[in-house]
């Protein structure tokens, strides 16, 4: 009997290791980008710009992904009132939004590629589209766009879509939303301070000048930009031109600038002084601001409703302004933009295409400028947004750095900016001098993509 | 045969569900696993069959010898300090009776029922360097702020002092059940032979809760070997970026999680996986052995 039953066990594990003894199977071969070619709906109809178009009955769950800022607070509301009213519209469709975090999105969208169950529709951010292309999560949708009237398509900001067409005849997403960091300014410090908010700061050098002020007044400057490669980039901006950052995949090396990253090295060496170990987007920090203990944060317009609410209870008097570069010609700044992406192997593409199209419309988008305060890709919905948020956002846009540039041209190692931060630890160590470390950081990252 | 068919066939049939999925959700993936240590696999292009290629890749990585080395440091601290508090304890609360027995079991009992992201928010919070709770009262008594999860010197000890308050209630309340399975008659001897507190712990407490005491050290030594969760909130790392400054609190589950997510080097992070299970196997293996010769 133990001996039948041992017969058995072993069946059972050799039956195991033989199912798994085949190789993991690839994803599907890419096909050229010239060679894809969208379904074209059979019928494209002119949409009223305000009424969802009617569909046939049909019971059809479409998976929608999306940020998870997207998917709660105010941002989530909206996103689900617009559901509700393309779900009324279309009897028998459900859409099944999912909320995921940047990172968490970024990954289920490789993972659920790879195991064929990619969402019908989903968002992104277009530093990551160069990965979902290379993996064929993302479908060619410019036959769609093409076949979209005019009216619709001319709403439509063209850089925007540029970001999201890599070349001709060759468009992956509906670009949806943008943002780029400024300065938020605490009123009530500065003045505390004997700093008239009036006086502009035009380069790092007045601007560590005012954080001295601050600091001998008993306030703080500023966070920490050593902890996060975003955090540092925000500063590097306001000394480096969009030529001297990203990668330059044709020569597989990096483009960072070493003098430039020297010298916002120094400029965050000599501000230490002057702030808070904090990092720049740690909650304490968010708190010394708010209690009036610090005068500078950079971030984007997603923290203006904290402050904004804090002002409205009289406790934070603030303001926004672009952040300040080395000259006075430059300034600092992070810029993304978000699209919504389709699986090129979703049996729903024309639900999902119907969809994305709804919410990108000038109503929609209109009350998404209005809710949140954070540009999109409309136009014709921004020119009746009247925000001042807008306003900086869009100037800040100007001068800022994107996350990961080239856009759709090639990936970028997982852990290329893993890289940068670690070296900017050594140097805020004492490990490295600014000057070793540039050095070291320009070697370790063309290593980094040469290794990839 | 005929008869083994008619009599003993029906159980066989009745375990084989059991067996089926044991072998579908258990065995299957880690024989998988396993094959895909052998691939050098990014999930978007073909499988390359690189023998042991990962393994050596491994070893010779800066991060895995960082890794190792942080997990040696941590878990020589924690497991030890660990231990000492959840049994300290364990003493304290089977010495109360009534409403303070039950009042301090479950008062030490909540940090384990806390969600970790909740736990490492308010960690994060009260480590803030100049502002948090910690560096407050330094400063009121004259020290100064530790910049507790961004200094590499002291991430580790922020990440043990987390931990251990994690855990301590986990490991209390199965030392608790030990202790309270001790008769009293061995303490009554003792008191006749004239044990002082000391000895009645040295002599007849510590032996007698010996397995339990066991099964808590070798838990101890598993999940500490397993440890990615807290500290990978309390870095607030990402696929893109992990393990703090200067990798401080770099782990082995962490690395191959970075391996497997951030650059999509399946291969290795399945290869990691085994290596790190082989040293939880010896690890544990020398703890079986240490006790059978004691």
């Amino acid at each position: 009997m133990k001996k039948r039953f041992h017969v058995l066990l072993s069946i059972t594990i050799l039956a195991a290791f033989v199912l798994a003894s085949c190789a993991p199977q690839p994803l599907p071969t890419e096909l050229p980008v010239a060679a894809t070619k969208a379904v074209v709906p059979a019928a494209a109809t002119e949409a009223p710009a305000a009424e969802v178009p009617a569909a046939e009955t049909k019971n059809v769950t479409l998976e929608f992904w999306t940020f998870s800022d997207y998917a709660s607070d105010v941002g989530g509301d909206l996103m689900k009132t617009f559901i509700s009213e393309f779900e009324e519209a279309h009897p028998g469709v459900k859409i099944n939004m999912t909320g995921k975090g940047g990172d968490e999105l970024n990954t289920g969208i490789v993972t659920s590629k790879a195991s064929n169950t990619l969402p019908d529709v989903y968002m992104g951010t277009t530093s990551q589209g160069a990965l979902f292309t290379k993996i064929n999560a993302m479908k060619n949708v410019h036959d769609n766009w093409m076949a979209m009237p005019e009216t619709y398509r001319s709403q439509f900001n063209e850089e925007m879509i540029g970001e999201v067409t890599p070349e001709e005849n060759a468009m992956y997403a509906i670009p949806f939303t943008g943002y780029s960091t400024f300065l938020y300014r605490n009123l009530t410090v500065l003045k505390a301070a004997g700093i008239d908010p009036n006086e502009k700061v035009e380069t790092w050098d007045a601007w560590l000048a005012q954080m001295k002020t601050i600091n001998e007044a008993g306030y703080k400057g500023m966070g920490s930009f050593y902890n996060d490669w975003w955090d540092f980039t925000n500063i590097y901006s306001g000394a480096a031109t969009p030529e001297e950052w990203g990668i330059d995949f044709a020569n597989q090396k990096t483009m960072i600038n070493p003098d430039k990253y020297i010298q916002t090295v120094k400029f965050l060496e000599a501000a230490k002084a002057y702030g808070t170990e904090n990092g720049d987007q740690d909650q304490a920090t968010t708190d010394l601001f708010l209690s009036n203990k610090l005068a500078f944060i950079v971030t984007g317009p997603w923290m203006d409703p904290t402050f904004k609410a804090a002002k409205e209870s009289n406790s934070l008097d603030y303001d926004y302004v672009l952040i300040p570069g080395a000259t006075p010609d430059n300034k600092g700044g992070v810029r993304g933009t978000e699209f919504i992406g389709f699986s090129p192997d979703s049996p729903n593409f024309d639900l999902a295409w119907e969809f994305a199209t709804y919410i990108c419309d000038e109503p929609q988008l209109t009350r998404w400028g209005q809710a949140l305060g954070r540009f999109n890709s409309n136009n014709a919905a921004i020119a009746k947004v009247e925000n001042s948020l807008l306003q900086i956002t869009y100037e800040a846009a100007v001068s800022s750095l994107f996350e990961r540039p080239p856009h759709f041209v090639d990936a970028y190692p997982g852990n290329y900016y893993q890289v940068l931060q670690d070296n900017l630890a050594q140097i805020t160590a004492g490990e490295f001098t600014p000057e070793e470390g540039a050095e070291d950081l320009i070697k370790q990252l063309n290593d980094t993509i040469v290794n990839q | 045969m005929k008869y083994w068919f008619r009599k003993t066939l029906k159980h066989y049939l009745m375990l084989f569900p059991f067996f089926f999925f044991f072998t579908l959700f258990f065995l299957y993936p880690i024989a998988q696993g396993f094959s895909i240590s052998f691939y050098k696999w990014d999930s978007v292009n073909p499988a390359i069959y690189v023998q042991f290629q990962n393994y050596i890749n491994l070893i010779k990585s800066r991060d895995f010898i960082i890794s190792f080395s942080n997990i040696l440091k941590y878990i020589s601290v924690t497991v030890p300090v660990g231990i000492t508090v959840a049994f300290a304890l364990a003493l304290f609360v089977n010495n109360l009776k009534g409403f303070a027995a039950n009042f301090f079991r479950s008062s030490y009992f909540v940090p384990t029922m806390m969600p970790l992201f909740l736990a490492a928010s308010v960690w994060r919070w009260m480590y803030a360097p100049e502002v948090g709770i910690i560096n407050t009262a330094f400063a009121a008594l004259g020290l100064e702020s530790i910049n507790w999860l961004k200094n590499p010197s002291v991430m580790i000890f922020a990440l043990i002092i987390v931990d251990i308050w994690r855990s301590a209630g986990w490991n209390m309340v199965i030392l608790l059940a030990g202790l309270k399975n001790i008769p009293n008659d061995y303490y009554d001897a003792a008191k006749v032979d004239g044990a002082n507190k000391w000895q009645e712990l040295t002599h007849v407490t510590i032996p007698l809760l010996e397995p339990v005491l066991f099964f808590v050290i070798a838990q101890g030594f598993i999940f500490a070997l397993q440890v990615f969760d807290a500290p990978w909130l309390l870095t607030l790392s990402t696929t893109q970026g992990y393990g703090g400054r200067l990798k401080a609190l770099l782990f082995p589950v962490m690395d191959m999680f970075g391996r497997a997510f951030g650059v999509y080097k399946f291969g290795e992070a399945s290869a990691y996986g085994f290596l790190l299970t082989a040293l939880i196997i010896v690890i544990t293996s020398i703890l079986f052995m240490l006790r059978r010769k004691n």
